[in-house]
């Protein structure tokens, strides 16, 4: 195989017997890896299964304990990002990595910068070219927007912009269709399309099996820091992808049994904040899970942190248990008994520097206290019980949360709110950049805390979780509730409530 | 068959042997947490070893517990400093503060009882550390430039309550507080050691303390986890001005006098001795004994350059080299991992 001439065949790169461990935990095992000119390879496996660490091997971030790296046959070293890079080496991470207070021109050209004589910024030939490939990716916004104002779906376009740009001859794309729309992601596609043709090699993560078969040249499966299957035909049934992941059998995505729903808990009424969402009235009861459905910038996750109290309402009544509340921060809603996993885990749920326990602990530590002195026997095992319920996989509970991956990161925050039991529980997209496992564990357990009685508003932009999970579903589109089922409709009626722009509204 | 059956074997030999490897990774992991965590202190002991043969009195008590009297005020200021921090904020109006609660506590003496004129000077300190809180919490102001605006506003209001001249104490049992001994040691020694233990205590095993370190760590998700953020962020600046304002009594009782040009520098040698002694500058980290530490170490050479002889000029010089050099290897090996 190896001997391949043809350059379309080529191999350009592979990664032979590297192996990578972290705090004496072996993460990856004498992994060999190799990628040829033009090809698409989807790198599937289970959060922290080993895969993004590999690519951040590749691109230089970490250094391999044993292994070699060999581009066109020539062995290479990386000690910096900028190595791979300069060797044409490109990534687009999970978590945006553009500076939030450079302009979105600045962001994609940051280190590249088109430069007239005496290092004088070339603007014209930078802001022609951002035309052309914000015109070509679709990133609909004024190339001086800060970065910080822009929504995920947009960071994310700006950042496969600013790879794309960098014409590289190798690509690695974490998770990139994460926080993007259907018509998004087509369009990525298109260009990943472009870019194949015209020679570039790409390493396609993701934990959309589906869309392995539309974008990839192959599969390759990597599961607890070892090459499981490798060359796989995209045609493969997403059954077996999934066995390959978990190293088992799946039972298929089962539904739910609903309930049968308690008291009024909440009732929001005529809720506006800006321009963000204007006239929302809802009721949720106890025992019941409501989807809230929307694209991106359907105004879903400003009304989740409103009725959190983590940004001000400026219109409207929010009650609870029949009692009308004022929610300024975030505290009055914990004591409301209201509580929320937020959209993005690494910088609004974590801290990152600190241990597993005391983030599983921190919005329940007033049952652990006495006299204000924290009880650590009782925290231990209030953490241990419940990491144990949610299959929380650590070393030591001690141990910085930062290690852990994305999956049991996103487990010790639901473990949070267990531990606090508040009645109502907000969810804003909770199953992001997770795997198939693990999204199976967090649907049960949501559907268990509407069991024991709580109140569950599960914000997302995915039908298919929210039609498996929810009682009743809202649809929202530009600020408003466009749309509420209280039978669950079909996948293809509630996507094309969500996308499909109603005149008659206006 | 052969070949897989190779594999198998391979397969069957990996884990004896990643099981090994795992072991002496832990081991060598653990050499490096040591390090880590008692780097400091042994860095210290070394520099006093070697300090102790190239000098001739360095070892003797006197001189070791004149060693603990100099660090006593500044350690006791670090105390509040390592909370700010590690609240992810700044105060550089400590060392103002100091010189005002030190005013207070003198000039109160003339009409009143020194242990009220000490509760007076020690109260507003506390106010001082709320004003600077609430600028950073609720204003928004960036802290370096909150505390930099109090801080010389502080200064103003000492040479406006002092007149420009010092201030001498008048009550003798004062006095006791700054050079008094109890059981041979230093009162200001002891004073340091309890409010140390105290505040080590309070960092590491109340909600307050946790809650400190929660906001310094990620503020938008410990606000997000329903920590209310703003009575904690003010609260590391409130313990900030309290132990400014203790060290002040102190510092009034021991020199028994106060001018307004007191605890100039002092928030400085705080602040190099907190991040010295481990604690994380940007914020959610660190230590009340390793802050201890850093005030002792930066003593320490003092001390060693005036038995030795070295000019003072060359002395500042010397300290910022070694501030740079102790933090330097922090920054360096922990980005590099």
């Amino acid at each position: 195989m190896d001997n391949l001439t043809c350059d379309q065949n080529r191999i350009i790169l592979s990664m032979k017997g590297i192996s990578k461990s972290f705090l004496g935990v072996k993460v990856l095992d004498n992994v060999d890896f190799s990628l040829r000119k033009g090809e698409v390879i989807a790198l599937l496996g289970a959060n922290g299964a080993g895969k993004s660490t590999l690519m951040k091997i590749l691109c230089g971030i970490y250094k391999a304990d044993r292994g070699q790296i060999y581009l066109n046959g020539n062995p290479v070293k990386f000690n910096a990002p900028i190595d791979a890079f300069r060797a044409g080496i490109s990534i687009v991470h999970q978590e945006s990595s553009l500076i939030p207070t450079l302009t979105v021109m600045e962001a994609i050209f940051l280190g590249q910068e088109c430069v007239r004589h005496a290092g004088i910024l070339n603007d014209k030939s930078m802001l022609s070219q951002y035309r052309d490939l914000s015109e070509h990716l679709g990133l609909d916004v004024s190339p001086k927007t800060k970065i910080r104002d822009l929504n995920p779906a947009q960071r994310k376009i700006a950042e496969i912009i600013k790879a794309v740009s960098r014409k590289s001859t190798i690509l690695i794309m974490d998770e990139p269709t994460e926080s993007l729309s259907k018509e998004e992601t087509s369009r990525l596609f298109n260009i990943i399309n472009d870019l194949k043709q015209q020679g570039m090699s790409i390493v396609f993560i993701t934990h959309f099996l589906d869309e392995v078969k539309n974008i990839a040249d192959s599969a390759t499966v990597i599961r607890d820091g070892q090459i499981v299957a490798e060359g796989l035909s995209p045609q493969v049934p997403i059954k077996n992808l999934v066995s390959l992941m978990l190293g088992r059998e799946i039972v298929e995505l089962q539904s739910y049994n609903k309930l049968q729903i308690g008291s009024t808990i909440l009732e929001a009424n005529n809720l506006g904040r800006k321009k963000e969402f204007t006239n929302i009235s809802f009721e949720a009861h106890a025992g019941e899970v409501i989807g809230i459905i929307g694209v991106v910038g359907s105004g879903k996750s400003e009304l989740a942190r409103t009725l959190f109290g983590a940004s001000t309402q400026h219109k409207g009544t929010i009650k609870i248990n029949g009692k009308a509340i004022q929610l300024h921060t975030p505290h009055d809603a914990l004591k409301h008994g209201i509580g929320m996993v937020p959209e993005d885990r690494k910088t609004q749920g974590l801290i990152l520097n600190h241990s597993i326990i005391s983030n599983i602990t921190i919005s329940s530590l007033n049952t652990i206290v006495r006299w204000g002195i924290i009880l650590s026997k009782i925290e231990k095992s209030k953490a241990e019980k419940v990491s144990l319920q949610l299959s929380i996989k650590y070393v030591n509970l001690k141990q910085k949360i930062k290690y852990l991956s994305g999956g049991n990161q996103q487990k010790c925050i639901l473990a949070r709110w267990i531990l606090s039991s508040p009645q109502i529980l907000i969810l804003d997209e909770p199953t992001h950049g997770i795997d198939v496992a693990t999204k199976e564990q967090i649907y049960r357990l949501i559907r268990d805390l509407a069991a024991n009685g709580k109140s569950i508003l599960y914000f997302s932009d995915d039908p298919k979780e929210v039609l498996t999970l929810s009682d009743r579903i809202l649809v929202m589109q530009k600020g408003k509730i466009k749309r509420s089922f209280s039978e669950l409709p079909s996948e293809d009626i509630l996507l094309k409530e969500m996308i499909e722009v109603n005149n008659e509204q206006q | 068959m052969n070949n897989s059956n190779e594999i198998d074997r391979t397969k069957g030999s990996i884990p004896n042997d990643s099981q090994s490897t795992t072991k002496e990774k832990a081991i060598s992991f653990d050499i490096k947490d040591i390090l880590r965590r008692y780097g400091l202190l042994l860095s210290f002991f070394v520099l006093s070893l070697g300090i102790s043969l190239v000098t001739q009195n360095f070892l003797s008590a006197t001189n070791l517990l004149n060693i603990l009297r100099q660090s006593a005020i500044v350690g006791i200021m670090a105390i509040g400093t390592t909370f700010v921090i590690i609240g992810g904020g700044f105060d550089i109006s400590v060392g103002s503060t100091l010189a005002l609660s030190a005013a207070l506590a003198l000039g109160l003496q003339g009409s009143m009882h020194w242990a009220l004129a000490a509760l007076i000077a020690i109260l507003v300190g506390l106010l001082i550390g709320f004003i600077n809180g609430f600028l950073a919490a609720k204003i928004h102001i960036v802290p370096m430039i909150a505390t930099l605006g109090t801080s010389t506003i502080i200064r103003g209001l000492v040479y406006l309550y002092t007149g420009g001249y010092p201030i001498n104490g008048q009550q003798i049992e004062f006095e006791i507080i700054g050079s008094g001994y109890l059981w041979g040691i230093p009162i200001p020694v002891i004073i340091m050691v309890l409010l140390a233990s105290l505040f080590q205590f309070i960092l590491s095993k109340t909600q307050l303390g946790r809650y400190c370190c929660a906001v310094g760590g990620n503020k938008e998700a410990s606000k997000l986890a329903g920590v209310a953020v703003d009575y904690y962020h003010i609260m590391t600046f409130v313990i900030g001005g309290l132990m400014a304002a203790i060290s002040g009594v102190v510092y009034a009782s021991r020199l028994s006098s106060a001018t307004p040009l007191a605890g100039q520098n002092y928030d400085m040698d705080a602040i190099a001795a907190v991040v010295i002694g481990g604690t994380s500058v940007s914020g959610g980290e660190g230590t009340v004994l390793g802050s201890i530490i850093g005030v002792l170490l930066l003593t320490v050479i003092t001390n060693a350059f005036n038995l030795l002889g070295v000019p003072v000029f060359i002395q500042y010089v010397i300290k910022g080299l070694i501030i740079l050099v102790v933090v330097g290897i922090d920054s360096y090996t922990s980005k590099r991992e």
